[in-house]
């Protein structure tokens, strides 16, 4: 189970509103490639994984980018923060605002909100590594044309950091799928799912 | 509790978002490499040193969990800030 | 500052030695890391066509795939008793690629940020800092230009 701290992983403190940032940095909150995807992604893949090490790795980044999909919030609360009625009316973020005010609701930048379609969960074990693999760089990605798209300081920071989390985490489901590798028959390491075939693994 | 906040109680908590940092990414290592001896060494030392930085915030300055509420007067644990808000960073 | 005005205080069970040579990335003993005071360790560490120095003998080189070692590391099953001694080898050879498969090079216990900069670069592990480092275009510029962010 989840026990909560409170504290953000990282800092964030923002002096400027700027609703207009806040539509596009939304992305990474329900967006394809954002955090709320990540973590349904690893968190529920995890279950069919017959072997601790990947398990360990999918239930800790997983919980990782629930700490993530946190700051992503925090960013977007502070964007948002005391902002006038003129300061939203003309932005990208005057039709979010007439469907959620100021809340924070899941929702890419595009407008459409948080859907599991974007997450990919095969029950296989390489398969899903390779989800994850295209997963970390795709988030890695986003929030490089985030970081394009930013001039204020107090917004790069928390998202520089959280690109670089992207970065690590993609080598860790390479150790996964090394490990996951190391107790495959390399002579062929698709002649069975060993997510299912329990009675084929070595 | 909440005077008590823009004190010591952001060293305090600067500090202890740093040694959580450390152990997230010594974690992170370990589920990949479960037999790293060094690793695990760093881990056991990390831990150490958090469970001092955590006794010492959660006696000065409000609870990390809804496990460290060491008040008997009084529920620090709905007390703001929360941590998405500028005070609390 | 909090941890660095505390860091001796704060050794414990890790020896003041211990976490300045961890976080310094001097790291011997288990053959991983560069040891690069060790003359023999260099003079071996980049000759390829060494046996030896296919046999993960610490060496400093890039990681490039290799030829199949007949000894396969033995690694325990889910998760690590550690009856058995571990495989901490690193920088570590692909063992004869199989077709159809990508893989992950084995990443070493060294170059520790302490946990102040760790945080502050997003990770404590210097080799894997790999800032953004792409200059706005404007104006349809062409051409590549990188500055640190």
């Amino acid at each position: 189970m989840w026990t909560y701290e409170k504290s953000l992983q990282y800092p964030v403190k923002i002096k400027n509103p700027n609703p207009k940032l806040a539509s596009l940095i939304i992305s990474q909150l329900g967006g394809p490639d954002g955090e709320l995807a990540a973590s349904m992604r690893y968190l529920n893949q995890r279950y069919a994984m017959p072997w601790g090490e990947v398990t360990g790795i999918l239930t800790d980044v997983g919980t990782e980018e629930l700490a993530h999909l946190e700051m992503v919030a925090a960013i977007l609360y502070q964007l948002t923060r005391n902002v006038s009625e003129e300061e939203i009316a003309n932005t990208p973020f005057a039709p979010y605002f007439v469907d959620h005010t100021t809340g924070i609701y899941p929702i890419a930048a595009s407008g459409v909100p948080f859907d599991m379609k974007y997450v990919g969960i095969k029950g296989d074990v390489i398969t899903d590594l390779n989800e994850d693999l295209a997963a970390e760089q795709k988030a890695r990605t986003t929030y490089d044309n985030l970081i394009r798209l930013c001039d204020d300081p107090d917004v790069r920071d928390p998202l520089r950091y959280l690109r670089e989390r992207e970065i690590v985490h993609y080598q860790r489901f390479g150790d996964a799928l090394r490990i996951a590798q190391e107790k495959l028959d390399s002579k062929n390491f698709y002649a069975i799912n060993p997510a299912f075939d329990k009675g084929c693994r070595k | 509790m909440n005077q008590n906040y823009h004190s010591n109680c952001c060293r305090e908590r600067e500090a202890l978002r740093a040694i959580n940092f450390a152990i997230q990414e010594t974690v992170l290592f370990l589920d990949a490499y479960p037999c790293h001896p060094e690793a695990l060494e760093y881990y056991h030392a990390l831990i150490e040193q958090r469970e001092k930085l955590l006794a010492s915030y959660q006696k000065h300055c409000g609870p990390m969990t809804m496990y460290g509420n060491t008040s008997r007067e009084s529920w620090d644990w709905v007390k703001g800030p929360w941590p998405w808000e500028t005070e609390a960073n | 500052m909090y941890f660095e005005n505390n860091r001796r205080a704060a050794q414990s069970r890790a020896d003041a030695d211990f976490l300045r040579r961890m976080l310094g990335g001097e790291l011997n003993g288990n053959g991983c890391g560069c040891d690069r005071s060790d003359d023999r360790a260099r003079e071996r560490s980049c000759n390829r066509t060494s046996v030896e120095a296919r046999r993960g003998m610490g060496e400093c080189c890039e990681w490039t795939p290799q030829a199949r070692q007949e000894e396969v590391p033995v690694r325990p099953e889910g998760g690590c008793g550690c009856q058995k001694p571990c495989n901490t080898s690193c920088p570590t050879e692909i063992h004869a690629p199989a077709l159809a498969m990508v893989y992950s090079p084995r990443q070493c216990w060294r170059k520790l940020l302490d946990p102040a900069e760790g945080l502050k670069q997003g990770t404590i592990f210097a080799e894997l800092v790999l800032p953004f480092e792409a200059v706005p275009h404007k104006g349809g510029k062409e051409g590549c230009a990188r500055r640190p962010m």
